[in-house]
């Protein structure tokens, strides 16, 4: 990367300013242009740091759990988490919990956002159903999806279920919305362009609409991607007895907070992963993006 | 024998939701014989492309209608349109974006691919069949949209200022093309244009309509001989005639449509 505010130009006398006055009437020469190897330089540590960087952060957290400072009951030093990591390990459960944990994400949230890309799609493009039933998603959107879960244990009943429709209700709406608006953002030529060749409804949101739609809808999935997992966290919290928000929850209350800590940064690994895996999708399937310049 | 296409005392008048209603059109009577290479022109904002897009069926005549002679299959298309804003897919290549209007119709694989090369190659744009618009310049998606109106074999190709963006030297070499390109695969085609230049090039007839609300003002038949070379056509005696004909037909309108400046 170029530093933008130093492109490489020196004076070739970079002498203090009085020095340069006193010799007014010489001309100064500036060499712009010429590559001084810096940047490369430059560049090479910035990347190193940033790679570092986690580990200091963890260093100074280990030091100060070890002076005393940070309450090691509740904020154990990272080499004791790491300890209590590797008897998870070891003993399965750390593999069961995430196993649960992300069959209900893989349930819910493809329930979620295949229903919004469906019916997002045919809402983008029919304006009577937009009609119909806009209102209610714009009405009913605001609504925190986690306060929905004591209705849908009455309705689903107690177990997997309430937690994946929980799941899929939060997902569908954001994947929903902007593939609406992913409809809504095609230019007017695009949409002559099939009625000139008198596409039918299908062929429109098959040929057109969905593709057209596909950045706006990817980037609703990676948007609810996170949306899920707090929900799902969050839920587990209060109606599982498995998976890696259960182990959070039930590790706080019993005191022993190293399997919490280890569940959270699986959490969060299993979160970049998963953003990860949807970017690859997205690329595999718009290779039209991938070609530019 | 009927016309291709009759236009019969039609008129168009836009009532945006807020604001006063624009006349675009007003009775307008027109007939375009079968085969027929025929421009409008006229100032800006005329309605010629309001009057193109009726023909097309993307819009709806407040008064009359236009009415096409047609022996097109139920599979055929009667019009097919090259528009002037850019309108290749973005996520198809060189290939499917030209094969759509026949993917859409059902058209086997096969019989397909005949016709999409043959006019990819027309167009010289064979190198780039598996190329992302994207990855073309202006004057290739262009190409693009001219090979498929064409692969879309209608009875009457519709072009809407097609080249109007493009600079002039690849302006140019597509009025060569689509020249070459229609003498080989004869239909009617409306052209509409502002630019006198082009009109003359292509037409076998100019409409030149008056400002708004367009009206036929002059119905100017151009008989320079076929075949032409667009390079060497200003030179043609008849060319400087027409022109200035055309010039004069239209130059109040322009006069008028200047802003005003400090009314």
């Amino acid at each position: 990367m170029t530093d933008p505010l130093n492109a490489g130009e020196r004076n070739s006398e970079d002498g203090p300013i009085a020095d340069r006055v006193a010799k007014a009437g010489v001309p100064t020469l500036l060499r712009r242009g010429e590559n001084t190897g810096q940047h490369q330089w430059t560049a090479r540590a910035q990347w190193w740091l940033r790679l570092i960087s986690p580990l200091l952060l963890l260093g100074t957290w280990e030091l100060l759990a070890y002076v005393g400072e940070l309450d090691a009951r509740f904020f154990p030093p990272p080499s004791e988490i790491g300890k209590s990591a590797v008897s998870v390990i070891q003993d399965g459960s750390l593999w069961r919990a995430s196993q649960d944990t992300l069959r209900r994400l893989a349930l819910g949230y493809g329930a979620g956002a295949l229903s919004g890309v469906i019916i997002g799609l045919w809402l983008g493009l029919s304006t009577w159903f937009r009609a119909l039933i806009e209102p209610w998603i714009q009405i009913t959107y605001p609504i925190p999806k986690l306060a929905l879960y004591p209705l849908l244990v009455l309705v689903v009943g107690l177990g997997e279920m309430p937690i994946i429709v929980l799941l899929a209700i939060g997902v569908f709406y954001v994947v929903a919305i902007n593939t609406i608006a992913g409809v809504l953002s095609i230019r007017r030529v695009i949409i002559d362009v099939g009625r000139d060749c008198r596409a039918s409804f299908m062929q429109f949101f098959l040929t057109i609409a969905l593709p057209a739609s596909l950045p706006h809808i990817f980037t609703a999935l990676e948007i609810s991607l996170g949306l899920a997992y707090i929900i799902l966290i969050g839920a587990e919290f209060v109606g599982a007895k498995s998976g890696l928000g259960a182990i959070i929850w039930s590790s706080w209350q019993l005191f022993d907070v190293g399997p919490m800590y280890v569940s959270i940064v699986t959490v969060s690994v299993l979160g970049y992963f998963s953003v990860l895996a949807t970017r690859w999708l997205g690329d595999f399937l718009m290779p039209w993006r991938r070609t530019h310049g | 024998m009927p016309p291709k296409i009759a236009v019969r005392s039609l008129s168009k008048v836009f009532q945006p939701a807020h604001g006063a209603a624009v006349e675009a059109l007003r009775g307008i009577d027109l007939e375009i014989g079968e085969g027929e290479f025929v421009s409008l022109i006229g100032a800006s904002g005329c309605g010629k492309t309001t009057l193109l897009r009726i023909m097309g069926g993307f819009e709806q005549a407040s008064e009359g209608y236009v009415e096409i002679a047609s022996c097109a299959g139920p599979r055929d298309l009667v019009t097919s349109t090259v528009f002037q804003e850019e309108s290749v897919f973005p996520w198809l290549d060189v290939e499917a974006n030209v094969e759509y209007g026949l993917r859409i119709r059902g058209m086997t694989r096969e019989r397909r691919r005949k016709i999409v090369d043959h006019f990819i190659d027309k167009v010289g744009l064979s190198a780039f069949k598996h190329a992302y618009p994207a990855q073309l310049s202006g004057g290739m998606r262009q190409r693009v949209s001219v090979a498929r109106a064409f692969a879309n074999g209608p009875e009457v190709l519709l072009m809407d200022e097609p080249f109007g963006a493009l600079d002039e030297q690849t302006r140019i070499v597509l009025q060569q093309e689509v020249l070459r390109l229609w003498s080989e695969h004869r239909c009617t085609v409306v052209f509409v244009t502002h630019s006198l230049d082009e009109a003359i090039t292509l037409s076998d007839r100019i409409i030149v309509l008056s400002a708004r609300p367009g009206q036929v003002r002059a119905d100017i038949p151009v008989e320079i001989p076929r075949p032409r070379e667009v390079s060497s056509l200003r030179a043609h005696p008849l060319y400087a005639g027409l022109y200035q004909r055309l010039w004069s037909l239209i130059e109040a309108d322009i006069e008028r449509s200047r802003p005003m400046v400090a009314a």
